[in-house]
This record gives C-alpha cells, structure tokens and sequence, in this order.
C-alpha cells in the first residue's frame, strides 16, 4: 500500500512537472510572434475604425501619430508610435506617469490616468479630418479598450472599435459586432449644452428628433457592457479627456 | 480485447459511422456556439484535432506508469496543458479568431471527447493505435463543425471564409441572408439534421 502510494505521488509529480514546462516553453516561444500579431491588430483596429476595411502600409502611413496633453490639449507629433503603445499597458498603471482621477469624477472607473495620450490623425489637403482617439474604460467584467474615430470638422462619430475586452460572448461581446459599431457612424458626440450624450433605444426612434442624432441601437442582455461604453466615451469626451484637443481640432478644420 | 482491431478501422469508423457528435452526441455545446463563420470552425476543429490525438498519444504512452487512484487527474493535466499549448499557437498565429473564440479554446478541456477518448480508449490501447482513435475522433468532430460552419456562414451572411458568395441584398445584390441562422438556436436545427440523416442513412444501415 506505501509502495503504491509512493508511486502515484511520484508519478503525479513527473506530470505536473513535464506538462508545466510544456506550458511555460511554449509561452515564452510564442511571446514574440504574438506581440507581431497583437501590433497587427492594433493597426487594422484603428484603420477600421477610420472606416477604412483591410491592412496595408500604404494606408496607415496617412496616419499621423500624436501625443496629446490632455489638460492643455496641446500636442506634438510621436517618432516612434510602437514603442510608446507598448508602453502604454504599464503606463495606465504607473502612479507617477498618471494622474489620480477624483472621485465622482470617474465614471469610467479606471482609477487613474495618463497625462498624455497617443492619438492618430488623419489629414486631408493639411487640415486635420478626423482623429482616432484611444479611449479605455470598466465594462461588466473587463476593461474594454477601444479606438473612437471623431469627424473634427462636425464633431461626429466616425467609427467605433473595440481592440481588446473580456465580456461575455454572445452578450456583451456583442459590443465587437460590425453591424451595432456602424449604427454609431454620424453620431453627434456633443449635444447642444456641449456635453457628451449617448443613448440606447430599446424601440427605433424618429429619424428626425434631437435625440436620434444622439442615439444608438441597444444591445439586448449587454446592457451594462454598453453602460460601459456609455460612460468611457463621456468620461474621455470630457474636459478630463480630448474636450480641449478636440476643440483645437476643431478650429483647425474648419 | 478479444480479436484484434484493424487500425484502419480505428481510424476511420470515428470519421462518421460512430462520429462523437452525430452518434454518441459528445461536444455539442462547443459546436453551437463557434460555427456560426467557417474560419472559426476549421481553427477550432484543428485545435481540438492537436488537443485529442496527443493527449491520447501522451495518455497511453505513460498508461502503464499511471495509478489507477490518479488516473483522472493526470489525464486532465495532460489536456490543460496540451489546451493551453493550443491556446498559445491561436493567439501567435490566427489573432483575430483568436478574438472570437474567446473562451471556447479554453473550454476544449471541458469537452467530453477529449476526455471520453483517453478514459475509454487510450488508457488501455497502445500509442499508435491511441493516436489514431484521438485523430479519428478529432477529425469526426471537425468535420462537423466545418460542415456547419460552411452553411450558416453561406446562407446566413452570403460568404464563405469572409469571401462574398452570394451578395446580401444590404449590399445591392439579390440574395437575402437568413440572420436565424447566424443565432445559436439555427445550430440545434442544423445539428439535428445532421444527426438525423447520419443516423438514419448510415449507422442504420449498419447495423441492418
């Protein structure tokens, strides 16, 4: 019985120990050419959501990268945007590089923030058209990261994608479908109090009212994912987020 | 084991005439929710194609070092880890269906075939034979799910592996894309179906 006993310990030891070192190993060997993978995502993420469809480097290269001050709005154009973005993820994290968002102020819940974010614009005959922002925020289970495309010029919606979130699929992971982000395009992101405002109707609404200018197909079961949505675009819509980038912009457009 | 079994058959008769899904209904959750496009369903059906014919080949390799008392738990680190292994290669090389299978890799551990297959046959067979019961079975299950896949993803968007096949009237074509068939409930029409004709057609008249 003690021969026999030994011997599963053994035994489910050796596994343990074989199968972690599978595991790890093929982490670590991988790690590269999933970070290859990921920096694709990124950039198809962010041409889609200029509403350009498919990955070439002809068309990103129209995008230029910026770093924005969001207190001051000021901003200045980014060298190298692969190493800041893969800084990004300890950044968001890192007390001394953020800024600690007061409470009542946070209605993203993300606790802090950077000072400076990386933006892309695109320009059309040298002025800028429209700006793709980076915007994160808490969903149901997850921070969900997104990429907000904003006309400069009118001040609307361009597109909306999602490059990274861990909601429920089929539910809140509906937020990734194509059909939902394309009913934001032309949606004015600041209402006549030049506030941001959203809604999700549940039941269509008149094409011609001030609110439909303002509204967004519900998800059905997604609802507090698409709160999420909701409160991450009004907090970097805000005078905290690109409110002040945005108006600079804007005034360049015109 | 009385009479010796013909690897060919062990092989083959997993493929369709005892398939996990349309005959011994294994795995069916994971079916309904990652065929509504092709791509997913080949990635994931090569997934669980790696997960099942090595972790039968591992399970029977060690199977005469194994206590009976564990034997559970060693089969299932042997799967985590092969899932997580799989897991790792999808995310390196297919990112973006990566994306949308989302927890379903991960839940291939949960499948039942994976484990059915290293309780039933792999603890007690040899290796090779091991190898190509998993492989069997695992291609039975993808073929499945490419099946389903190809028709939801055709008739439901018009498309094939993102390719359009039939313009979507939303398009300007003629073809009017029956979105049932995108929701889950059209894959439990669809697997019945093809429960139904396999049975009927195939294992009945086997056994006749």
């Amino acid at each position: 019985m003690q021969a026999e006993q030994r011997r599963a310990f053994l035994v489910g030891i050796a596994v343990a120990l074989v199968c972690s070192i599978l595991v790890s190993l093929s982490v670590v060997i991988l790690r590269p050419i999933q970070a290859v993978s990921r920096e694709r995502s990124r950039i198809e993420t962010i041409i889609a959501a200029a509403g350009f469809t498919g990955y070439s480097d002809d068309i990103f290269e129209q995008f230029v990268p910026l770093i924005v001050n969001l207190e001051t709005g000021e901003y200045r154009k980014e060298s190298d945007p692969e190493r800041w973005y893969a800084e990004f993820p300890e950044m968001i994290r890192d007390p001394e590089r953020c800024t600690i968002i007061p409470k009542g102020y946070d209605i993203a819940a993300i606790k802090m923030m950077p000072k400076e974010m990386m933006v892309y614009v695109l320009y059309n005959n040298d002025k800028p058209s429209i700006a793709i922002l980076p915007m994160y925020g808490s969903g149901l289970w997850s921070v969900m990261h997104s990429y907000l495309a904003v006309d400069l010029a009118s001040f609307t919606v361009a597109g909306i994608r999602f490059s990274e979130h861990g909601e429920t699929p089929g539910l809140g992971g509906e937020i990734d479908n194509i059909r939902w982000q394309t009913n934001w395009q032309g949606k004015k992101i600041y209402d006549y109090q030049d506030k941001p405002r959203f809604f999700f109707s549940k039941s269509p609404i008149r094409p011609d009212s001030e609110d439909a200018q303002h509204t967004v197909d519900a998800i059905s079961g997604a609802t507090l994912t698409t709160d999420g949505v909701k409160n991450t675009l009004y907090f970097w819509l805000s005078d905290m987020g690109y409110r002040n980038f945005l108006t600079k912009m804007n005034e360049e457009a015109q | 084991m009385s009479k010796k079994i013909d690897n060919r058959q062990i092989f083959l008769d997993p493929i369709i005439k005892n398939n996990p899904i349309a005959v011994q209904i294994l795995g069916i959750c994971s079916v309904l929710a990652v065929t509504s496009q092709l791509k997913t369903s080949i990635v994931m059906g090569l997934a669980v194609i790696f997960v099942v014919s090595l972790s039968n080949l591992f399970v029977s390799l060690i199977r005469n070092y194994i206590p009976s008392s564990i034997r559970i738990i060693v089969e299932m680190t042997i799967i985590a880890s092969l899932v997580i292994v799989a897991d790792q290669l999808i995310q390196a090389f297919f990112f973006s269906v990566s994306k949308q299978l989302s927890v379903f890799v991960g839940l291939i551990i949960t499948n039942c075939i994976v484990m059915g297959r290293a309780e039933a046959f792999a603890i007690k067979n040899s290796p090779y034979q091991s190898f190509l019961d998993g492989a069997g079975n695992a291609i039975g299950y993808a073929l499945i799910l490419v099946i389903m896949g190809a028709f939801r993803e055709l008739f439901g968007a018009g498309k094939l592996l993102g390719y359009t096949v039939f313009t979507t009237v939303q398009d300007g074509g003629w073809y009017v894309p029956n979105g049932l068939l995108l929701l889950a409930p059209s894959g439990f029409f669809l697997i019945g179906v093809i429960i139904w004709i396999i049975q009927s057609r195939i294992v009945a008249k086997g056994k006749a």
